[in-house]
């Protein structure tokens, strides 16, 4: 099972490292980290802070546009051309074929993320020699929050993978992620409000249910977002990273066992 | 070739031909559409925003680096302002927008900081920025140039020394510099004399100032500031000398108090009232019209 996990794993890598599309997003958002220090001398007080936020942002960006296209063609790529056919064939199971694409394409990811931070990180790090801020990068937050986002961007492609396992186009699994990635980044906020004495006033109690539910039910994205920690220097709470992670994993585990269950029972024509 | 390779046509166009066509059109239409777009109020330069809850939903996790963009576009249109020597700026819409760029990233200084430049002093909107300065130091407790400014605003503008003490106390807690403004600042509080104590405070702001706009505009200020410190000290000089208030800025002249009445960098001329307080007909703000509301 490893070696089967191992070596689909390679391939999926292979096959992205070679993707010249994969490439031309990273080189674009390697040029945009690279205006970065245009962007930020505009700042009034807080020019580093301004151009680690920007660096984040394009690092985000970037990010997910590599795991919605990753992700939409991990299996998409194999049933158009046939060669899912022959897998199945095969003496290996399905769910060791789905798992070991997925770790390719943590990987790619993972080294995506790696080189865009490295890139981000040496152009920070001048700029704060030139521009001294209120207070000093904190280069271990920022670790954590590539790190944390890096997770994101792990669930974002475990969900596009599921929707994948069971639709038959390539546009809704990329659709329902987009929604669902803007929507996981509101459900903490959501939640806050119908609990709120202006929530519990102006909502129906219907609604309120319903607003508690998707904060129970969609990837809670706000716990992952480091971002004031990492630009302003804000003190990180051990215990919530801690949790955060724990969590992370479990909903990441939860989205590849569905997969697996899914992909398993799948018919293929 | 024929029209886009359809057989039929008459006319035989190639796509370099057409190339050329729609660049004509595109060049065509761009200069007057600039022309246009440059020819709006300067306000829709501004933009609109929605509540801030309904952009931090939109923009998933990019809601930090769209509060930083919010607070440069009202320096931008602000500058923009102060450089054509511009009408009067939509203070609320400023305000509402810096409101919502602090709601999306509470921690962003550049927000406050345009806040206190501005609104204060130019559109005299005070409690509203006590507010959001105050909103701001609770998630900022480590900066020292909140409470300081806080408490300026409580001084200078609402007369409120207890409150002013009070935030100047946390700024002094928080950094030395801060601490030795407060002793600066007590004896101002104490003597009540409000143009020192707006000038030793423009004088901290200014050096840390990096925005040419700001700077400019805040050094006219101190600029103006200092000729009516010079010309309220004349005036003390006046009293101690002939034991009755000037009946005008120019018997400080004839007296031999001053040389000559100083230029106000705004424009206007010193005036001195019915109290013997000097004035300026500028009010502190370029032209008729012109941007600034503060009265001094």
């Amino acid at each position: 099972m490893v070696k089967q996990l191992i070596a689909f794993g390679a391939l999926a890598l292979k096959g992205g490292v070679r993707d010249r599309i994969l490439a031309a997003i990273l080189i674009v958002g390697g040029l945009l980290l690279l205006t970065t220090p245009v962007v930020a001398v505009f700042s009034m007080r807080q020019v580093v802070a301004l151009a680690t936020s920007y660096s984040l942002s394009i690092i985000s960006l970037t990010g997910l546009l590599l795991t919605l296209f990753l992700a939409m063609t991990l299996l998409a790529r194999d049933l158009e051309q046939r060669s899912v056919y022959t897998v199945c064939s095969l003496p290996i199971s399905r769910s060791s074929y789905l798992l070991g694409k997925f770790l390719g394409l943590a990987i790619l990811i993972f080294l995506a993320l790696a080189i865009l931070g490295c890139f981000s990180a040496g152009g920070l790090f001048m700029l704060e020699r030139f521009y001294p801020g209120h207070r000093p990068l904190a280069w271990g937050a920022f670790a954590l929050g590539l790190w944390f986002q890096y997770w994101v961007f792990l669930i974002v492609g475990g969900i596009t993978v599921l929707f994948s396992t069971v639709a038959t186009s390539h546009f809704l699994p990329l659709a329902l992620s987009v929604g669902l990635y803007f929507a996981s980044y509101s459900t903490e906020a959501v939640r806050y409000f119908v609990q709120s004495s202006g929530g519990q006033e102006r909502l129906s109690p219907v609604v309120r249910v319903f607003g508690q539910l998707v904060y129970w039910v969609l990837p809670n994205f706000s716990a992952f977002d480091l971002k004031a920690q990492v630009v302003y220097g804000v003190a990180l709470d051990s215990r919530a990273l801690l949790f955060t992670q724990l969590y992370g994993c479990g909903y990441l585990g939860i989205l590849l066992m569905l997969a697996m269950i899914s992909f398993s029972r799948r018919e293929f024509l | 070739m024929n029209l886009l390779g359809i057989k039929g046509y008459g006319v035989p166009v190639r796509p370099v031909l057409l190339l050329g066509i729609f660049l004509c059109v595109v060049v065509g239409s761009i200069l007057p559409l600039t022309r246009i777009r440059d020819g709006r109020p300067v306000e829709a330069r501004l933009g609109f925003y929605p509540p801030a809850p309904v952009v931090k939903a939109l923009s998933g996790d990019h809601y930090q680096f769209l509060s930083q963009v919010i607070s440069l576009q009202c320096l931008f249109y602000f500058g923009t302002l102060v450089e054509e020597q511009g009408p009067k700026p939509d203070w609320r819409r400023i305000y509402q927008a810096l409101y919502t760029s602090t709601r999306l990233d509470p921690y962003n200084m550049d927000a406050y900081y345009f806040a206190q430049a501005v609104l204060t002093w130019d559109a005299g909107m005070i409690r509203p920025t006590i507010e959001l300065l105050e909103y701001g130091f609770s998630y900022r407790n480590w900066d020292w140039y909140l409470p300081f400014y806080i408490s300026f605003d409580y001084a200078y503008f609402l007369k409120d020394y207890t409150k002013a003490a009070e935030y100047l106390e946390k700024a002094a807690e928080l950094n030395r510099r801060a601490a030795w403004f407060s002793t600066l600042a007590a004896r101002y509080y104490y003597e009540g004399d409000r143009t020192a104590l707006a000038l030793a405070y423009l004088k901290e702001l200014i050096p840390t100032t990096r925005n040419e706009s700001i700077k400019k505009h805040l050094m006219i200020r101190a600029e103006a500031l200092e000729r009516i410190l010079e010309l309220e000290e004349a005036v003390s000089a006046y009293r101690k000398r002939f034991q009755r208030t000037p009946e005008s800025i120019e018997k400080l002249v004839e007296k031999g108090i001053i040389e000559r009445i100083p230029e106000d960098p705004y424009g206007g001329s010193f005036y001195l009232d019915e109290k013997g307080k000097v004035r300026t007909t500028s009010k502190l703000a370029f032209g008729k019209g012109g941007y600034g509301v503060h009265k001094n």
